[in-house]
């Protein structure tokens, strides 16, 4: 008799006693270039494969970070009965961290919105200028939970943005960090509806097989 | 007048030889490097003292081949404890390493 522990009847699927600790690494590059999986076998677009055109970039030391949906929520209110359901549409995903590694400025200055690099030994320089809103990056963010066997999860975002203003505190005795970094997701229409604004993947060949 | 036509057509000869000749040192003094980072690069090639100027990631440029061996050491970036980190970037790439590795096998 399965009741006497309160376990419901009928077919149920139990969650795995396995933790996610720590952030993923965050990579990021020109949405222009296509993805690696364009798409995979399974439909699903997904990670970066770097050119000499569209470079990856890797974002160094980031802390505080979380990955947050925003949606518009609605209700459904009656008179009758007050709320009946909830009205949701998803805006956009958003990758939030700050960041200690300023190195090299050509990956610094995407995060910052700065303009293009130039570098005469032994200088290199950017502008902070007016914002080039028409930049749009692809983002691959995996974590690897198991390195023994290299099992790990990934999400890949298709179209983002760095938003809001950032801010670089510089206290004595601390290293530099910029806070407030915010890549945002945007919805990419190329891309199927169920994976409009990315997707998230896990490998594991001991349990998925 | 013959004697001096045929000596007319050896100097042309010689001429298009050397020209050839020229053609192929030329060739194998330069290669042709492509920037793989996003910047505006000003380099002097230490060899030479040339002022090379790349503009952008994927830009590709002709390099005197002996500037073009100390360009290719070229490398930045690395964070040491990152576990994503693939080591320092390098700068350039020759353009056509497949071709070129065919060519000496």
């Amino acid at each position: 008799m399965a009741l006497v522990t309160g376990t419901p009847l009928g077919t149920i699927t139990s969650q795995e006693d396995l933790y996610l600790e720590g952030g993923p690494s965050i990579y990021f590059q020109d949405a222009t270039a296509s993805p690696l999986f364009n798409p995979d076998g399974d439909g699903f677009y997904w990670g970066l494969s770097g050119t000499a055109t569209y470079p990856i970039y890797d974002v160094g030391c980031p802390t505080n970070m979380s990955l947050a949906d925003n949606l518009t929520v609605n209700d459904v209110l009656c008179d009758t009965v007050g709320v009946k359901s909830t009205i949701q549409q998803r805006n956009y995903v958003e990758f939030t961290f700050d960041l200690q590694s300023f190195f090299p400025f050509d990956n610094l200055r995407h995060i910052l919105k700065g303009g293009a690099v130039t570098e005469t030994a032994p200088t290199q320089k950017f502008g902070l200028g007016t914002v080039n809103n028409s930049l749009y990056y692809m983002v691959y963010a995996p974590k690897v939970y198991d390195t023994d066997v290299g099992d790990y999860v990934w999400i890949h975002l298709n179209r983002c943005q760095f938003v809001d203003p950032w801010t670089i505190n510089m206290s004595f005795g601390t290293p530099w960090t910029a806070t407030g970094i915010k890549l945002r997701a945007f919805a990419d229409t190329n891309k199927p509806e169920t994976q409009k604004f990315g997707m998230f993947g896990r490998a594991d060949a001991s349990v998925i097989t | 007048m013959e004697s001096r036509s045929s000596s007319e057509r050896d100097s042309k000869r010689v001429k298009v030889s050397d020209t050839k000749v020229e053609t192929k040192k030329e060739s194998s003094e330069t290669v042709r490097l492509i920037l793989l980072r996003d910047l505006k690069l000003n380099i002097i090639g230490k060899s030479t003292g040339k002022l090379y100027r790349f503009f952008g990631a994927g830009y590709q440029l002709d390099v005197d081949s002996k500037d073009a061996e100390e360009m290719l050491k070229k490398r930045s970036g690395a964070c040491g404890g990152c576990p994503s980190s693939i080591g320092p970037t390098p700068y350039f790439d020759l353009v056509a390493l497949a071709q070129l590795h065919i060519l000496k096998l």
